[in-house]
Parts: structure tokens; C-alpha cells; sequence
């Protein structure tokens, strides 16, 4: 274990986000943020609305880059990557689960967890495709892979985009309230379902959620507070 | 390669049901447009050219005109007094071609010529008892006369081709003025004053009434016996594979040539002004219908990035790079055009085989059809290939759009 933890998947050093920066409108968000998250992890990031949870995650995704500091993802400095290398870093090595599972209603449920292969590869072989499906059948969508997105519950819409999320194995999953669209039940059902394939598959997972008791069940907790980050005891968040 | 790209482009038109379908009939209508305005200007220009130009030769060469006399040479004639009616008569200069057959040849081997002709022509009456009318003359080998001059199609009575140096072919009008028939004897006097005595064996009507009513075709030989020409000829008579290059080959042969060199557009530059007209006419029309349609694929290309703004935002998320997003909605340009262009060059075939049946009234005695439809691969196939590049330009901006869009952005605004 002590050789992983010296090689954090995510590791940032005095990350900072200013929008729209230079300008009247400027705002900051992050103000200087040192973050090391390691392979396995399950990491809840909460705060207040507005306080930069999501901003957070989209840097910690390559989605966004900083506007100073260093963001290290799997080994790669993510600020002066170009677009595509960003995208590519994304594929390769990132998984998203959003709070709307985006999925693409003109594809099936297969074809939607096989779409960043597709993107990749151009097309997934029999190998991609039978690795999805057992991926599938652990999430209990043996009988929905044929429908399409939009024949399917949202919580087996957000289970398709937790396969979509994995699919690629990579080394991180970012989830952005990936139960806030949901019932209580299939919240619960697709958080628990989270929590144990990364303890399965040592995929570090790092959701931002509002839900108190979700961040409880993490392994650890981190509060954003006034564009710095606190680390907090997760039997210490309160309801 | 591409796979993943097509496989995304195809569902977005399939799923796009109705919104597809109507894009693809903006795009079908256009290229039907375009097919059937170049057909049918393309059908009325090659008549009105074929009926103007047919009978005329497209480059003609004669022997050079004379030289005007210096003064000093016209007072010798005059013995130092000069006289400006003196200057009527010149020296006889060279009026004929000699060695015609190595002019053929040359005249031959430029590109773009068809046909070449050599013939002894010039102004005469025909004689009928007391009748006498003007007429113009021609003389030259059948076959070859036909192939600058086509009249085997215009016959209405006896034979052309295969006539002798004691027979005549005359327009119907010429023989209905005279009261000639068939094989009728006829006088034929020509501007040298040479007489000869012809059969009528065939009578033509090719609708051009000054020709009709003027021309009389006969023999080489009969031609210069007639016109005193001796085995010499007064000209060689060029059909060209495109009527419209007759200037530019003029010039060519006029420069390589020691003769006249002229074109048929010299004495006939409305003819070339009118086509000319036809085809701008033409050329904007389409154009027109052109940017009609990219401007329908435009905008409903981007109504789809606008609805499939979210999905984009994922896709770019999940790994697309910028130009794969940038090839799936060129891809789907190019599918509506494809679609668009299929569909509409079957609508056109549709509508020019309906109206090509459709007769016109008698014209000059012979049944005609009102459009004179062909159907040239090289207009289905040049509008097809317009409409797609015109899909493609409209595609691209919206497809960029597209490319630019950034996740976060769509997936912060939920």
C-alpha cells in the first residue's frame, strides 16, 4: 500500500481558478489548492452552492484547466495541454458520472456504455464489448442492454453512465452529484453500487455531492470553504 | 476510419426523422431545380444554335483579299494621270486556293476540328422559261458538303448524297417559285457568266426560309465548270466539335495560314450575344437556388447543435476530440447532400422524361416535341457535385460551432 499512496492519481499544488480573470467580472474560486488523492480512494468533496465543488472536479477532470498552480493527472501536467490532449487524457484516463446522465438517446444501452471505447477505437471489438456487458450484468442491467437510453428508468440511466464511466478502466472516476437526479432508493442503490466497485476495481472516485449522508460513507471528506479546501472526518459531517 | 463519426452521424439523421426528411427535400429540390433549368435552357440553346448554325460553316478560309494597288503602280496604269476610278482596276490577284487537298490536311490537324470541306460557291439565277431567280450556289463532295451543311435530313423529295455533276438539290420554296418538279431541267447561270443546264433530283426544306428559298447544292465539279475555278476552289469550310471555339480557331489558323480566316461568330455576333445572355441567365438561376438551399442546410444544421449541444458537451468529455465532433456533422452535411442529391436527380429525370413527351405544334411541316430534352450526365453530374459543395461549405459552420463548444460549459448549464 505504501508504494500507491507515493503515487497519487490526482496531485495538485497551489491550484488556482479565476473567472473571467483580468477583466471587471473577475471572480475567484480556487485560491491556491494542494490535493493529493491516491488509487482506491473513494473522496466526497462538499460546500456550499458556489463555493467551487464543481470547479474543482472539472480541473481534477481535464475539463477545465487552471489559472495558476499545477495539476498533476495519472502522472500528467494538465495546464499546457492543448484541447485534444486534454481530451485525450480524458479517455484514457478518466471516467465522468454526471447529476443528468447525458446519456445518447439514439444509441442503446450497450452502445452508450461502449462510447468512449467508440470515440477511442472507432468501433469496440468482441473483447470491449463482452468486458461492458460483464460490467453491465454486475450493475443489474442484464435485461436493458438492448433498449435505448430513453426506454430505460433514471436510475438505470445513471447505471449505464457508471458503466460508461468504467468502461475504459481508468484510474479515476469523477461523479458530479450522480445521485441528485434520482429517488432516494435508486440514489442510494447507485451510490452503494460506486462504493463497492471501487473498492473492487481500485478505481479513486471522487464525487461532489450535497447529501450529508453519501459524504459520510467516503473514505474521506473534503470541504471547500472560501476557494481553499479543509479536510474534514467523514463521521464528522453532519446531517 | 471515421466509423465512429459515420455510426454517430447516421443516428443523429435517422433519429432526426421529419427534420431530416425536410432537409434532404430542400436539398432534392435544388438539385432538381438545377438539373431541369440547365436541361431545359441547354435543350433550347443547342436547337436555336442547330437551326441558326447548323447550315453555316463555323470557320471558313478563303484566299487572301487583295492588296490595294499603291498609287504610284495605279499611274503607271494611267500613264501619270491619276484617276480615282482607276483604282477599280487592280491586277488580277490570287481569288482561288490551289493544292486545296494539303489545306484539308493542314486545317485538319487543328484541335477541335470536325469536319473539312473544300467547295466552289458564288451568286447566280436559275433559270426556268421565262423565270429567272437569284440564288447562291454550292459546290463540293456530297458527303463532305452534308457534313458541314447536314440537308439529308431536311429531303422531302429525291436523293442529295449520291447526285451527279449535271444535277441539283434545291430548297422546296426555290422550286415552288420557279414551278419546278422532280426532275426537271434547269438553268443555272453564275456571275462569270457560265450557263449550264442541270436535273432537279432532290428538294429540301429545312425550315430557314432565306436558304430555302436561295441555295442550290450541286457537284464540285459542276461547281467549277460553272464558276470558271479550273480543279482551283474558293474556299475550305470547318465544322468544329464546339460551335462557340470558332474565334479562337479562326485566329489560330488565321496566324498559322497564309489566308482569310473567318468565323462564323464575325457575322453572327448576336447569335453569341443571345447564348451568352441564356447562359448567365442560367448561371445565376442556379445560384440562386444554390444558396437557397446551403442556407436551409445551415440553418437546420444548426438548430441540431443547438439540440445536440448537451451530447457534444458529453462526447467531448468522454474523450471526442474537437475534429471528431468537427467530422460528425460534416458527415451529416455530406448524407443530406448525398441523400438530397440521389433523390432530386431522380425528381428531375421524373419531370424532364414527363415534359419530353409533351408534342409542339407542327413547325416548318415537321412534328417536334415543345423541349428538346437531353439527358447529359455531365449537368446531373455537375449538380450534384454543386449542391454537395455547397451542403459542405454550409455544414462547416455549424460543425465547427460544434467543435468548439466546450464540456464545461454545456455541462455546467445542466
Amino acid at each position: 500500500m505504501a508504494d500507491v499512496r507515493n503515487n497519487p492519481i490526482v496531485k495538485t499544488i497551489g491550484l488556482k481558478k479565476t473567472y473571467n480573470p483580468g477583466t471587471e467580472k473577475a471572480v475567484d474560486v480556487l485560491h491556491g489548492i494542494d490535493l493529493e488523492i491516491f488509487p482506491g480512494e473513494f473522496v466526497a468533496i462538499i460546500g456550499q452552492s458556489g463555493s467551487g465543488k464543481s470547479t474543482m472536479l472539472n480541473i481534477l477532470g481535464a475539463l477545465d484547466v487552471p489559472t495558476a498552480g499545477e495539476v498533476w493527472i495519472d502522472g500528467t501536467e494538465i495546464s499546457k495541454l492543448s484541447s485534444d490532449g486534454l481530451a485525450k487524457l480524458r479517455g484514457e484516463s478518466i471516467g465522468f458520472v454526471f447529476q443528468f446522465h447525458y446519456l445518447l438517446d439514439e444509441f442503446t444501452c450497450l452502445e452508450n456504455a461502449l462510447m468512449p471505447i467508440s470515440i477511442r477505437k472507432g468501433a469496440p471489438d468482441k473483447a470491449d464489448i463482452e468486458a461492458a456487458k460483464v460490467i453491465l450484468r454486475r450493475v443489474g442491467l442484464d435485461d436493458q442492454m438492448n433498449k435505448k437510453a430513453p426506454q430505460m428508468s433514471g436510475g438505470q440511466q445513471q447505471r449505464t453512465a457508471i458503466v460508461r464511466a468504467l468502461v475504459s478502466k481508468p484510474r479515476l472516476v469523477l461523479a458530479d452529484e450522480p445521485t441528485g437526479n434520482l429517488d432516494a432508493r435508486s440514489g442510494a442503490e447507485v451510490f452503494k453500487l460506486m462504493r463497492e466497485i471501487a473498492k473492487e476495481t481500485g478505481v479513486a472516485f471522487i464525487m461532489v455531492t450535497h447529501d450529508d449522508r453519501l459524504a459520510r460513507a467516503a473514505d474521506r471528506v473534503i470541504r471547500i470553504e472560501d476557494g481553499l479546501t479543509i479536510e474534514v472526518a467523514p463521521d464528522s459531517v453532519v446531517h | 476510419m471515421l466509423r465512429f463519426e459515420f455510426k454517430l452521424a447516421w443516428r443523429h439523421l435517422v433519429s432526426g426523422g421529419g427534420q431530416t426528411l425536410l432537409t434532404v427535400s430542400a436539398v432534392a429540390i435544388a438539385v432538381t431545380v438545377i438539373i431541369f433549368i440547365q436541361t431545359l435552357i441547354t435543350g433550347v440553346q443547342q436547337r436555336f444554335v442547330g437551326d441558326l448554325v447548323g447550315p453555316l460553316s463555323h470557320v471558313t478560309i478563303k484566299p487572301p483579299d487583295p492588296a490595294p494597288d499603291t498609287l504610284d503602280k495605279v499611274g503607271d496604269r494611267t500613264g501619270g494621270s491619276l484617276l480615282a476610278s482607276d483604282s477599280q482596276k487592280q491586277v488580277q490577284q490570287r481569288t482561288e486556293l490551289e493544292q486545296w487537298q494539303k489545306i484539308e490536311q493542314q486545317v485538319a490537324s487543328f484541335p477541335g476540328v470536325r469536319t473539312v470541306a473544300s467547295g466552289v460557291g458564288g451568286s447566280g439565277f436559275m433559270i426556268r422559261g421565262a423565270k429567272r431567280y437569284a440564288v447562291n450556289v454550292s459546290g463540293g463532295e456530297p458527303a463532305k458538303v452534308e457534313s458541314i451543311s447536314p440537308i439529308q435530313k431536311d429531303m422531302i423529295a429525291g436523293r442529295w448524297l449520291d447526285i451527279n455533276s449535271d444535277e441539283v438539290v434545291i430548297g422546296m420554296r426555290l422550286a415552288e417559285e420557279l414551278g419546278i418538279r422532280l426532275n426537271d431541267r434547269v438553268k443555272i447561270q453564275s456571275n462569270v457568266d457560265v450557263t449550264g443546264t442541270y436535273t432537279v433530283v432532290g428538294l429540301f426544306e429545312t425550315g430557314n426560309g432565306q436558304f430555302d428559298i436561295g441555295r442550290v447544292f450541286c457537284t464540285l465539279r459542276a461547281a467549277q465548270s460553272l464558276f470558271k475555278t479550273g480543279t482551283n476552289v474558293l474556299y475550305v469550310q470547318v465544322k468544329l466539335e464546339d460551335p462557340f471555339t470558332a474565334a479562337a480557331v479562326a485566329d489560330q489558323m488565321a496566324l498559322a495560314l497564309p489566308y482569310k480566316v473567318d468565323s462564323w461568330t464575325k457575322d453572327n455576333g448576336f447569335i453569341v450575344n443571345a447564348i451568352q445572355s441564356q447562359n448567365s441567365t442560367k448561371v445565376m438561376i442556379c445560384a440562386f437556388v444554390l444558396l437557397a438551399s446551403a442556407f436551409a442546410i445551415a440553418s437546420v444544421l444548426i438548430v441540431s447543435v443547438i439540440q445536440k449541444s448537451k451530447q457534444i458537451g458529453i462526447l467531448k468529455a468522454i474523450g471526442a476530440r474537437d475534429y471528431q465532433i468537427l467530422w460528425v456533422f460534416t458527415i451529416e452535411g455530406l448524407g443530406v447532400a448525398v441523400a438530397g442529391s440521389i433523390v432530386g436527380c431522380f425528381w428531375a429525370l421524373l419531370l424532364l422524361r414527363a415534359l419530353a413527351d409533351i408534342p409542339q405544334a407542327a413547325r416548318f411541316g415537321k412534328a417536334d416535341k415543345l423541349f428538346n430534352i437531353i439527358y447529359d450526365p455531365v449537368i446531373f453530374g455537375g449538380a450534384v457535385a454543386a449542391t454537395i459543395l455547397a451542403t459542405l461549405i454550409a455544414a462547416i459552420l455549424p460543425a465547427r460551432r460544434a467543435s468548439r463548444l466546450s464540456p464545461v460549459e454545456v455541462i455546467r448549464g445542466g
